[in-house]
Parts: structure tokens; C-alpha cells; sequence
């Protein structure tokens, strides 16, 4: 693959612990780990990112495979790096499916019929875990789930990730809150836990972290089963805390963040601290998997109608100005030597992807944009997912609530033979997952990539 | 409502013609409203009338099925499910798309009753969603146009009153008994049971046999009757029954499956055969519950039917197959056609059991279904045949030389009519020439409908088909109606309340959580299970309780003093009195000993503290209000306990937790009496944080803190201390309203605006101080809270006055009105050559460009009048009669579809005392505030919310009987768990 400019991480590595500033113990974990993971960074982007249809423009094909249109331009230059997959499934049956569609991306676990939830009473929610969820648990590493305004209905960010108990993951929704909450305290080098697993405030906190969660058991065991999934994810959250507060090794620090986001800024600057944030992160093996949802960056008179649903020049600025984000992560990424001595890029998957629904909605041209990788797939191709037509499409199933196949589902003429679940149990496989499905059984359809 | 008064209002509405889903003429249909009814309950009581059902008078009712009432004066339509079907794709409410699959009445009829939609509501049928979406759309008052490319036609008003009359003679479709004319009944059914009144005549002295049954589920059919057949290479030949079937105690049978192939011409099996009589009807269901013996993966087993009385016919065989699904084969004297209907998603071992196989022939077709595991198949035609069935078989087929067994159960509808469920039998005597049988509604196994027929000996001679109707003084609880136990996590606002009530107002303003809950725009923020802890939220916790740590054990008097004191007792005395107040009840002995314990392992006064408080603050004890209660034995309802009761009135009045004397009062032994609650709303609401509570509930209702972060074009400087000072003017505005005793809806009037010199200009007057003062603005212009310039701000779009985004806010959030969403690929419609948008109103262009939409209009006709409203006022609500320098301002408009009460209104300012004196308004608000009270989403239909409607029209309308009217709720003590 392409390197824009190497740095030996290995070398690095080496030279720090002869200067002293790396222990013994950390130069042999940090040596130790030869087979560098497939990371993973779902962006998210309201609506999505389109490549042809009515509210989108066309992919034109050239000798190598394919040009990205005027609005997506920006992701021409490191398309050798791009995969393009022309059309997925998500959910089914409803004409608005947008709204509904936001639990499915990430999981492909929204069953046939839900409409809502007391979420939001137009945002079912997901029975089966999402990507980064299961990358976060095979990895022993919390996600980084940020969002830049990606929202609506009045809910502070979409239900994009979900783990086994159908709870909804939070998302940072500021980045200077993420920043304060993941990066601020760390030490330039490799940092004993926070503020020091011996520090009497660390030890003081533990304490009551391990204390408050008795009674909250004892309040579990006493409340309705309809309750109990508030103190399901209350008890996470302290469970959170503690491990954070337990922390002895991780940031290495051979990566630093470009800037610290500062309150109030912008939420464009906010997606470029983000994409910033997930790139150190995954540098310094702070995490596996990320998710940011992009959305309402740019202030519009009315997102739905006007900007999403309108094939303007403002509609297509605002995908320029993420894909130059982007881009310019992807590059610096590029630079990045990884613990095998490849790019971090090469051993970094970016999906970029949206509300794959469908209803009246064609989706056998909404397209998913992968970048990176090379480590792990041949990358640099267009890929045309079987697409059904006719009795064919009646083939398609969705479970309902209750796991019956339902039929019926409300595809559009014609439909691709390939789901999100596909895309997401190859990419968990490649991360390390032992997955024989992804989300709901029936949208197992085949292999993509 | 009964079938006699269901078809008497579809006679009503279509008074020259039959209806034929009422079965009866309208000659006959006249003389059942002649008929005399009478009551059961004494004068005065509130009890449903007795709907009265004679011998004589349902002598002609058996209702058949009807797909759409035969209408003469209505141009031929269609059915009204074709009318559905083809039209009504575009409707797009929450179960639109289920209705593809109903494509029989019974199919309709299941829906309804079996999975519990309400598209056709059988108790109110003109009521029912189905038609309610259709007069939304302005059906019944004209025709509408063509809805979308697929159409070929418009959907009239012809259309609509097809559908109109199927789903009124579908409400009331049951099947009636019939009678002798010898016994009278008449019936109460409501949530105390069924009472039945019976008049004998002529007297007899046999008694009578009441049987009462559900009339949606059939006894299972028994085989007496159905030939055993074997049909082999050499032929078909009869089979001992006996040796064929095994029935068993429950009325299932296992029948002894055999043959070597079941394909082509090779139809070989066991069966059970019977001719189809009810000139050709079928209405079969073949429950399979367990196969034995399974040896090869084709084996099948399912229901044939045949168009001739042996297999030379056509055929259409819907089976379960061994290893292959559900499927249907069809083809003639042979079965070579396959059609799937439910895959087996690994063939590698037997398909799921049990299966649900059914065939109907229903209006000249034939249609079959399976499923796993369900109440319904969805039936469609088969692949290749339409045929008028002449004899059904029951098949069992091995494809092995090893015979299978399958454990069957079989429901004939046809066969089965008039043997429904039991649920209840009694004998009667009516020597007396009268009788009375009260069957409490325990034993009526929670049913909303039933049939009753009464029997002397084998004779029928009366029956009645009941619905439940409840009383108008049904409680809540007997409905099964009551509010969830709920777990509450505690808002920002009270989370700042509670603390700074319990240690005093000595923090900064920079110590309090935010926390990441979103701010709904429908709804009130306040829904229990929109407030969580997690990640973000407990890490945002936990730095408020470090900072709050921080001023007590340096400002607080008490806590200070102990931090520095040596001995460890004061550490335990601030444990449990503090503890009490943050956790709204005492610490239990195993609470503290547990506490004792962990700070005996931490060194200091300080660090102890620092402990304790972090314990306390962090607990989920703290951060979620429990509105559980204690189960009650034999029940779903859960007894909320003093101390909880005590929170929920606490939170509801002063958004705080409970002082001391509302704990004091906790603790009484005693459940805390209405009078004891009553006294305390009294001195609660005399608080100053009574008032500033209340406008919290109204300031959430209106979204009126979106105000600071909605999004406005900068060349309107709307800057962050105008949005600041307008907030506080709102806040002044509603806090005054409030201390005025105005009623609660009146909270809302008044022309008198918090003005300072920031805001002045917004407010379009002359104002120079800097502090907030009253300035009375001419009430034509402005008027009340929906004319402030912070409620127009929030709903509103960049640079634009948004006159879609204020018409569904004001329908949906103001008034309580469910809108659908709004459809998919909507795309804008160019401007017509001709029109210049810059001399053309926002109003004109919306319709030009979208409401006009064949798509669009039928939603936007009711949600553009809403919005127009406010067109005095533009995006930051600066008074305007005219826009883009020159166009004239239309303001005016009518809603005429929310209601009886027509809001007609000429300005905004009028628009604004309309909305404020509507009777939906108050509805809604009503409904609004209980909802923030007990913290569950409500429609103002639903059980607890019309209560409390009621008492507050009983109680009177001042903002302090929103409280009194609360705790008199069954749900302000009780919860159910559904």
C-alpha cells in the first residue's frame, strides 16, 4: 500500500526504553503485540452518504474502477485505498424509514414491525449488540462513540449502539467532553491509571464504587423486570468508572492529539477533534472500534427537507467539507507505523455509512464507503452486491419481535441480496470476532467483501 | 355497543339502503329499534343501559361475512378492502403496512381482535382509526386528489363511505344465536361482570342452561365424522378411523402418517377425509403440534383439499414438510407445483414445531396460509388454482417405509359455528317468569366481548352477544388501566433543588450536572424512561459530587465542624440524617451497619466524609425515586409506600425532595389518608418554590429553554443574552400568572411583558433599563405566552417564522393531536412559471411549492392552519404585518378538525386567546402536566388522564387543583404492572 511517510513504532519503542522513559515491562507488552488488530471506525452520517438515486449524484466508472462525484471528490485522492459497495439492506417495511433506521445500522438487529419505543416514538430499538460493542468486548477496551450533532426529534444523539441487553450506549455529544473524559489527565508517556491507582482519591473512590453497588443489587432484585434495565445500565456506568479508575497501563503516548477541543466550538470542529481523538486512540491502542455520527453540522433551515432530501450545492458542500476531514485523518493515519510495521491506516477499517433503510426508499445504489484496511482485504475495488427483482425480492425475510420470519417486508422494486449484517460479520471476522451471524439470523445473507 | 346498535347507526348513515353486514332488512332492523329496553341498574345509576336481544329479534340476525355493505346510490368501488388495499398506501401511520396482509375479513377481524390493532375499533366503530385517518384526510366532507402515481383514480367520497359502512357492519359482526322466542334477555357487561335478565314466557319448568363462550376462539373440532382413508400406488382405499388416529385427552389426535412419496403423481398418504358441505365454505385450521417417527426430510404433513370428491381434480395441498418448511403444492391430479410460505432456515434438522396450516374458501376463493408458532396465517390465493373445494383431507404422509405419527388439533370454523370457547356455564331457574344470573367478571377471563346463548334443553331459545362497556365510574384499577411502578431517575433541576434544600444554597453555580437527557420536543421531559444513568451521566455524577464535596466540608457549618473533630459519632449522625433526606427515607439498620462497616476501613473525619457523601450522592438510592411499592398478594399492583407517596407529591410541588415533615409523615404506621395529603398541598403550594416548580412544568411544556440554543441567521443578532433575557422574561411572565391564582390555562394570557432594554427591540417597544419591568403592549399585536418572542423563537426555523414546524408543535405538543409521519421522498415542487417568491407570502409559497402535494395535502391541511397562527411574528417573534418588506402578513385561519370546538381566528394575538379558551388546550394541558407529575407518557383518552380531567372540571381549574386533583388519582397511590 501507499505510505505517505513512515515512523518505526518499533524502533520508537525501543529508543524510548533505552532513554529510560519506557519501563521494561511496558518496552515487552508493547513489543509483544507483533499481530496489530483491525481497528474500526463507523462514521456515521445523517441520511447517508449517497452515490446515486434521486437526492444523489452518480459514481461515474473509469478505467480503474470508479470516480467518486463532485461532492465526494475529496475521497478521489486516496481512492486506492477506498472499497465502495453499491447497495445494502437494512431495515425494512416503512416508507419513512430514515428516522426508524438509526438502531439498525450499527446492528441489523431491529426487528420486523417496531416502530418506536420509549426512547423516542420514532426510534425502535435494536434486540441484537452493535459492531463497536462487540469489538469493545473482544478487545477488553471501551469504544469511543461520538457525535457531531447527529440527532433529531429532540434526542440528544440517535440509538446508534446497543449492547447485549438492548441498552443504549451513550455518545459524547461534545468533544471537549470527550476529550475531558477519555484524554485530559493522561501523562505525555505511559501513565499509571488516573492520577495514580495509589493516590488516596483513587483508592477513596474504589471504595465507593464498590459500596454503592449493593444497594443498587438489593433495588435490582426488588423492582419489576420492566425496571430493571435502569439499574442494569446504572450498575455499567459504575462498573465504568471503576475501571477507569483501575487503569495501569495504555496510553502510550507516541501519538498526540492535534489540539484540545475547547467548550463551544463548532460542531464541524467538533467532528474534526473527534476524527482527531480516534485516530490517537487507536494509535496508542487506547481502543479498537469507534463510532461518529455526523448530522446537523451546518446550520440549515430545515435539515430534513431542505438538505437531505434536496440535491442542492449546500447538500453536497456540507459532504465535501466531511470528506476533506476525512481525508486528511486518513492521511495522517497513512503515517502512522502500526505495531507489525504497517500503516495504521492498512490495519485501520473506516466505514462510512448512513440510514441504510429502505421502504419507498431505493437502496440498491445507497452505498457504503469503506477506507483502509489494505492489511486486512483487498481494497481499491467496486463491489456489486447481487440485487433481487420481482418474486426473487419475496425471498427477503425479517424476524418480528417474536423471531417469526415475517414476510411481506416492504423492500422496494428491487432489492440487494446483501444486508448490513453481512457487511458487519465479515468486518467483525476480520477484527478477531468468532462470528457465525451478525444480528437478526434472516439478513445473513453472504459474504461481501 | 351492541350488533342492534351498531347497524342502527349504519342505517342512520345510509338510511335508503340494506346493510348487509347487519344482516337484516331494514324493515326488520325497524322493528329491533322498537323494541323496548330496560335496565337492570336502578334509576340513577351510571351503569350502560341493558342492551336488549329477543328471541324474536335475532331470529333473522345470523350475520354472514361481508366484504363492504351493499350500497346501491355508490358507484361501483370496489370491496372496501380492494379500496384499502389500492388507496391507502400513502397513509402512513404507525400499523400501515400490516394491512397488506388482510386480505379476508376474518383476516381483518383477528387483527383486531387477536393482536390487539385499532384500525377498526369494534366497540366505537365510528371511531375507529381506519375512518378517523380517512376524515383526517378530509374524506367525508369532499373528494380528495389523486394520492399517488400508482392511482388511477381519486379517492372519493364513495370510496370512503364503501369503507365507511364495511367497517361498521365489521364492528359488529358476530355470530348470533337464534331463539324460539320464549326467553327475554337482557344484559349489563361492564368491568364489575355480566349481569343477564331473563323473562320467561310461557313459563316453564325445565331450567335454563346459560352458556356463555368467547366468541373469537372455536372449540376444538372433533374427527366423529371424517372417513379414515389410505391412498397407496394401488389406489385409494378406506381405513379404520381407529387403527388410524389416537385421540387424546385434550382433543388433540395423533394420526399415523404413511406412504412413500407425496409428489407428482405419487400421492401417497393416510388421511382423514370429510366432504365439504356449507355450499363449499372452508374455514379450517390444522393446529400440528409434534411429529414423531420423522424419518425422511420431504415428509409431510397438512390439509388437501380437492375440487372433486376423490384426487382427480384440482388439488392444493398446504403441508409442513420434514426438513422443508411450510409450503404450498398444488396441480391437477397430481402435485407438481410448489409454492414456499415459510422457509426452514437450517435444513439440517426438522422444521420448527408447532405449525398453524389453514385454508379458507370464502367469497369464490380459495386461499391457504401456514406459519410457526402464531395465532393467524396470513391466507392468499394459491399458486395455481382457484377452485370451489369439494372434499378436504387431513394428511399425514412418512415418504418412508416407517410410518410417522403427528399430534394434530383441528378447528372448523364451519363446523365449529355456535361452538365456541366456554367460559362460564350456569343453570337457571324461571319458574318465575323471571331470573337473574350475575357472573362476577373474574370469571370471564378479562374477555371485551361475548356470546350468550340460553338453552332449555336442546333447544336454543335466546342468546345475546355482549361487549363490554365500562361504567363511567369504572376505576382505573378495574379497567386494568392503572399507571406502571416506575423507577425515576431525578432531573438536573432537582437534583440542584434537592441538594441545595437539604445543606443549604452555599454552592457555586458551576457545581451542578449536566447531564446528557436530550430535550424532547413532543412530550414532557420528564418520562421515566427517557432519564437514565450511564456512562456519560454517572462520570458527570461523579464530578458534581466531587465539586459538592468540596463546599460542604468547607462551607458547611455542621460538616465542616465534624471534618475537624477527632471522634468518629458525628460522621454517623450526618450518615442518617442526611441519608434520610437524600434518599427520601430512613437508612435501614442494614444500610448503616453496612455503612459503619466500610468507614471502618478509612482513616480520618474527612476522608470518612468525603466517603459518605459520595455513597450517598452516588447511590442509586439517591438518583432514582422509587415509584414501585409493595406488590399486592394475588395481583399486578404494587402499593406505593408512604415515603414514596410523600416523594411523588414532594417532586410534583416543589420539584424537591421531601422536606421533614412530609417525612415525618411517612412514617406513620397508617397509609397517609386524602385529607393528610390534601393539608399538605395546602402548605406546600404556599411555598415560594411552588410557583417556580409550576412554571418549570409549563416552561417544559412550551420547550421554552430551547430558546438559548436554537439556531438563528446571524444577521438577526440574536445574541445569547437577548435569548437570556427573553428566557427570564417568560419565566417572570409565567411565575406571575401563576401567584395570580389564574386558572391554569389562563397561565398563558395577559398582554403585560418582562421587557428590558436588550429585548425591547424584539418586543418592538421603547425600554431603556437594563432590569426586567412590566411594559403593557397593546393586546390586538401580542397576547400571552404563545406571542412571546422566547416561545416563537424555539419553534421557528433559521430565518423564517416556520409555519410547518409551529402547526405541528402547536397540534402535537399544545393540543395533543397524533399526526403521522410525514411521508418519505418528498421533494419540493418548482414554483409555478409566473410566481416571484420575493413579492409572494411564506404562506402562499408553502402551498404553492408543498401542502398542495397530492402527498402532502391531506396532512397539511390540518397542520398549515395551526401554523398560520403566529404569521404575525417572524423567527425571533418581532411583531410583523407585513414581509419581505411589502407583502401583506395573513394571519388568519380556521381549525375546524380537532374537535368540536372550532378555533377561528383572524390575527395571532386572536389565535393565541383561541388556543388559550379551547377546550383541546385544556385537555392537553391537563394531560401534559400529569405526565410530568408521574413521570409516563399519556393520551388525554387514556384511563388516568381522563380521570384527571374530570376532576379537574369537577374540582375546579386553578393551577393548586392540578395538585388536589392528583393525589386523588388511584395512580398517585397505585401502580399495575401490564
Amino acid at each position: 500500500m501507499t505510505q505517505f511517510k513512515t515512523l518505526n513504532r518499533r524502533s520508537l519503542i525501543k529508543a524510548l526504553s533505552a532513554a529510560g522513559l519506557l519501563s521494561a515491562s511496558s518496552v515487552e507488552r508493547a513489543l509483544a503485540a507483533n499481530e496489530a488488530p483491525l481497528r474500526v471506525l463507523t462514521i456515521v452520517l445523517q441520511h447517508g452518504w449517497g452515490l446515486s438515486g434521486t437526492s444523489n449524484r452518480f459514481m461515474t466508472e473509469d478505467t480503474n474502477g470508479f470516480v467518486f462525484p463532485d461532492g465526494l471528490d475529496p475521497l478521489n485522492s486516496i481512492k486506492e485505498h477506498c472499497t465502495v459497495i453499491d447497495g445494502l439492506l437494512g431495515l425494512g417495511e416503512w416508507g419513512n424509514n430514515h428516522d426508524l433506521s438509526y438502531a439498525d445500522i450499527l446492528t441489523a438487529g431491529v426487528p420486523f414491525g417496531q416502530q418506536n419505543s420509549s426512547y423516542d416514538r420514532h426510534m425502535p430499538l435494536s434486540v441484537t449488540p452493535s459492531i463497536d460493542y462487540l469489538l469493545q468486548e473482544h478487545s477488553g477496551k471501551a469504544a469511543f462513540r461520538f457525535s457531531a450533532a447527529y440527532r433529531s426529534w429532540g434526542v440528544q444523539y440517535h440509538p446508534l449502539s446497543f449492547d447485549r441487553n438492548s441498552s443504549i450506549l451513550p455518545f459524547y455529544t461534545k468533544a471537549s467532553d470527550a476529550y475531558n473524559s477519555i484524554y485530559k489527565g493522561l501523562p505525555t508517556l505511559e501513565m499509571p491509571g488516573l492520577g495514580g491507582s495509589d493516590s488516596a482519591e483513587t483508592r477513596l473512590l474504589s471504595q465507593v464504587f464498590e459500596f454503592i453497588k449493593n444497594p443498587a443489587q438489593q433495588q435490582y432484585d426488588a423492582i419489576p423486570a420492566a425496571e430493571k434495565d435502569k439499574l442494569d445500565r446504572y450498575l455499567l456506568a459504575v462498573k465504568h468508572l471503576e475501571d477507569k479508575y483501575s487503569v495501569t497501563v495504555g496510553y502510550s503516548g507516541t501519538e498526540r492529539l492535534a489540539r484540545i477541543p475547547e467548550a463551544g466550538q463548532s460542531s464541524l470542529d467538533d467532528f474534526s477533534s473527534y476524527l482527531d481523538m480516534v485516530k490517537v486512540g487507536f494509535a496508542n491502542n487506547l481502543t479498537t472500534s469507534a463510532v461518529v455520527g455526523v448530522g446537523d453540522i451546518i446550520p440549515l433551515n430545515d435539515f430534513h427537507h431542505v438538505h437531505a432530501h434536496t440535491n442542492s450545492s449546500t447538500y453536497w458542500n456540507t459532504r465535501r467539507t466531511y470528506a476533506q476531514a476525512i481525508v486528511k485523518m486518513v492521511i495522517e493515519m497513512s503515517k502512522v507505523v502500526d505495531f507489525d510495521d504497517n500503516s495504521l491506516l492498512d490495519n485501520t477499517l473506516i466505514v462510512l455509512t448512513g440510514e441504510v433503510g429502505d421502504g419507498r426508499h431505493n437502496v440498491v445504489k445507497k452505498g457504503h464507503i469503506l477506507i483502509g484496511g489494505g492489511n486486512h482485504f483487498d481494497v481499491g475495488r467496486l463491489i456489486n452486491v447481487p440485487v433481487l427483482t420481482g418474486s426473487a425480492k419475496d425471498g427477503l425475510r425479517r424476524e418480528d419481535i417474536n423471531g417469526t420470519l415475517q414476510t411481506n417486508v416492504r423492500w422496494s422494486r428491487s432489492a440487494s441480496d446483501r444486508t448490513n449484517a453481512d457487511l458487519w460479520r465479515e468486518v467483525g471476522i476480520k477484527a478477531g470476532l468468532n462470528l457465525t451471524e451478525f444480528g437478526l439470523p434472516s439478513q445473513n445473507r453472504g459474504d461481501i467483501l | 355497543m351492541s350488533l342492534f346498535q351498531l347497524c342502527s347507526i349504519a342505517l342512520g348513515l345510509t338510511a335508503i339502503v340494506a346493510v348487509a353486514g347487519c344482516g337484516a332488512t331494514q324493515e326488520s332492523r325497524s322493528s329491533q329499534a322498537n323494541y323496548a329496553s330496560s335496565s337492570l341498574k336502578d334509576a340513577g345509576s351510571s351503569g350502560s343501559p341493558i342492551d336488549e336481544v329477543s328471541s324474536s329479534a335475532v331470529s333473522s340476525a345470523s350475520v354472514s361475512s361481508n366484504v363492504g355493505s351493499t350500497v346501491s346510490s355508490v358507484p361501483s368501488v370496489g370491496s372496501a378492502i380492494d379500496i384499502i388495499q389500492d388507496y391507502c398506501t400513502s397513509c402512513h401511520f404507525d400499523t400501515h403496512m400490516q394491512w397488506q396482509n388482510y386480505t379476508t375479513d376474518a383476516l381483518w377481524l383477528n387483527a383486531q381482535n387477536a393482536k390487539g390493532e385499532s384500525y377498526i375499533n369494534e366497540l366505537d366503530p365510528e371511531n375507529s382509526l381506519l375512518l378517523k385517518r380517512m376524515t383526517f384526510y378530509r374524506m367525508g366532507a369532499k373528494d380528495m386528489p389523486v394520492d399517488n402515481a400508482n392511482q388511477a383514480e381519486p379517492f372519493t367520497l364513495a370510496h370512503y363511505q364503501k369503507v365507511h359502512d364495511w367497517v361498521i357492519a365489521l364492528a359488529g359482526r358476530t355470530v348470533e344465536p337464534v331463539g324460539d322466542n320464549s326467553v327475554k334477555v337482557s344484559q349489563v357487561f361492564d368491568e364489575d361482570g355480566l349481569e343477564l335478565a331473563l323473562e320467561c314466557s310461557p313459563v316453564s319448568a325445565q331450567p335454563l342452561e346459560v352458556l356463555i363462550s368467547d366468541p373469537e376462539r372455536f372449540n376444538t373440532s372433533t374427527i366423529a365424522g371424517y372417513e379414515g382413508i389410505k391412498v397407496r400406488a394401488e389406489g385409494a382405499s378406506s381405513a379404520d378411523i381407529a387403527a388410524l388416529t389416537d385421540v387424546t385427552a385434550d382433543d388433540s389426535f395423533w394420526l399415523t402418517g404413511e406412504g412413500l412419496d407425496i409428489w407428482e403423481s405419487k400421492i401417497y398418504f393416510n388421511a382423514l377425509s370429510t366432504a365439504v358441505t356449507h355450499a363449499g365454505d372452508i374455514n379450517m385450521t390444522l393446529d400440528i403440534h409434534q411429529v414423531e417417527g420423522l424419518s425422511h426430510e420431504f415428509a409431510k404433513v397438512g390439509l388437501l383439499v380437492s375440487s372433486t370428491d376423490d384426487l382427480t381434480g384440482e388439488l392444493v395441498f398446504v403441508h409442513w414438510a420434514g426438513q422443508h418448511g411450510l409450503a404450498e403444492d398444488s396441480g391437477e391430479a397430481k402435485l407438481d407445483t410448489y409454492r414456499q410460505i415459510e422457509k426452514n432456515i437450517d435444513t439440517s434438522v426438522p422444521t420448527t414445531l408447532p405449525v398453524r396450516l389453514k385454508v379458507v374458501y370464502e367469497n369464490d376463493k380459495l386461499k391457504v396460509g401456514a406459519c410457526y408458532n402464531c395465532d393467524s396465517p396470513a391466507v392468499g390465493l394459491p399458486k395455481k388454482f382457484n377452485f370451489k373445494p369439494k372434499r378436504i383431507y387431513i394428511v399425514a404422509s412418512s415418504h418412508a417405509q416407517t410410518p410417522l405419527k403427528a399430534r394434530l388439533s383441528l378447528i372448523d370454523g364451519q363446523a365449529s359455528k355456535g361452538s365456541f370457547k366456554t367460559v362460564h356455564t350456569a343453570t337457571v331457574d324461571c319458574t318465575s317468569g323471571v331470573a337473574r344470573l350475575n357472573v362476577p367478571s373474574t370469571a370471564l377471563a378479562n374477555l371485551e366481548r361475548l356470546l350468550v346463548e340460553v338453552r332449555r334443553g336442546d333447544t336454543l331459545v335466546a342468546g345475546a352477544s355482549p361487549i363490554k362497556a365500562y361504567s363511567e365510574s369504572a376505576s382505573c384499577a378495574a379497567q386494568g388501566a392503572l399507571l406502571e411502578p416506575k423507577l425515576r431517575r431525578l432531573s438536573e433541576l432537582q437534583i440542584k433543588n434537592s441538594v441545595v434544600d437539604i445543606f443549604g444554597d452555599i454552592f457555586n453555580e458551576n457545581v451542578w450536572p449536566e447531564l446528557e437527557d436530550g430535550a424532547k420536543l413532543i412530550g414532557m421531559n420528564s418520562n421515566a424512561d427517557k432519564l437514565n444513568i450511564n456512562n456519560i451521566n454517572f462520570e458527570r455524577m461523579l464530578d458534581f459530587s466531587k465539586a459538592m464535596i468540596e463546599t460542604l466540608v468547607t462551607q458547611h457549618p455542621v460538616i465542616t465542624a465534624c471534618a475537624d473533630e477527632t471522634s468518629e459519632t458525628c460522621v454517623t449522625s450526618i450518615l442518617t440524617a442526611y441519608g434520610k433526606r437524600l434518599w427520601r427515607r430512613p437508612l435501614t439498620s442494614d444500610e448503616l451497619a453496612a455503612f459503619t462497616l466500610a468507614l471502618n476501613n478509612i482513616n480520618g473525619n474527612t476522608e470518612k466524609l468525603e466517603f459518605t457523601l459520595h455513597a450517598l450522592v452516588l447511590s442509586s438510592n439517591f438518583l432514582f425515586r422509587s415509584e414501585i411499592g409493595v406488590l399486592l398478594d394475588g395481583t399486578m399492583q404494587y402499593q406505593l409506600t408512604n415515603f414514596e407517596v410523600v416523594a411523588v407529591l414532594s417532586y410534583a410541588l416543589l420539584n424537591s425532595t421531601p422536606d421533614d415533615e412530609l417525612l415525618e409523615l411517612a412514617s406513620q404506621a397508617a397509609a397517609i389518608s386524602r385529607p393528610q395529603l390534601e393539608a399538605q398541598v395546602t402548605r406546600l403550594f404556599q411555598s415560594p418554590n411552588a410557583s417556580a416548580s409550576m412554571m418549570e412544568v409549563y416552561k417544559d411544556y412550551l420547550k421554552l429553554d430551547l430558546v438559548r440554543s436554537r439556531p438563528k441567521d446571524e444577521s438577526l443578532g440574536f445574541s445569547d443574552d437577548v435569548r437570556h433575557d427573553l428566557l427570564d422574561s417568560a419565566e417572570l411572565m409565567l411565575i406571575d400568572n401563576i401567584e395570580k391564582n389564574r386558572s391554569f390555562t389562563d397561565v398563558f394570557s395577559g398582554s403585560r411583558y418582562a421587557v428590558n432594554s436588550k429585548t425591547a427591540s424584539v418586543f418592538g417597544v421603547d425600554y431603556r433599563d437594563s432590569e426586567q419591568g412590566w411594559v403593557d403592549i397593546d393586546s390586538a399585536q401580542r397576547s400571552g405566552l404563545f406571542n412571546h418572542p422566547a416561545f416563537l423563537a424555539v419553534h421557528s426555523t433559521l430565518a423564517k417564522s416556520g409555519i410547518v414546524k409551529r402547526g405541528v408543535f402547536t397540534l402535537e405538543q399544545l393540543l395533543c393531536q397524533e399526526l403521522p409521519d410525514p411521508p418519505g421522498d418528498v421533494m419540493p415542487v418548482p414554483l409555478p412559471e409566473g410566481v416571484d417568491p420575493s413579492v409572494t407570502s411564506e404562506r402562499e409559497l408553502l402551498q404553492l411549492t408543498h401542502s398542495a402535494q397530492a402527498a402532502c395535502i391531506g396532512c397539511h391541511q390540518v397542520i398549515d392552519p395551526a401554523g398560520f397562527g403566529f404569521e404575525n411574528f417572524d423567527t425571533i417573534g418581532r411583531y410583523r404585518t407585513v414581509e419581505k418588506g411589502s407583502v401583506p402578513i395573513d394571519a388568519s385561519g380556521v381549525m375546524d378538525n380537532i374537535g368540536s370546538y372550532v378555533l377561528s381566528y383572524g390575527t395571532s394575538a386572536e389565535f393565541s386567546r383561541e388556543l388559550i379558551n379551547s377546550p383541546q388546550l385544556k385537555t392537553c394541558v391537563a394531560t401534559r402536566f400529569l405526565e410530568n407529575f408521574l413521570g409516563q407518557e399519556l393520551a388525554p383518552s387514556d384511563c388516568e388522564a381522563a380521570k384527571y380531567n374530570d376532576l379537574i372540571d369537577a374540582n375546579g381549574s386553578a393551577v393548586k387543583d392540578l395538585l388536589l386533583s392528583l393525589i386523588q388519582l388511584e395512580s398517585f397511590t397505585r401502580r399495575e404492572l401490564k
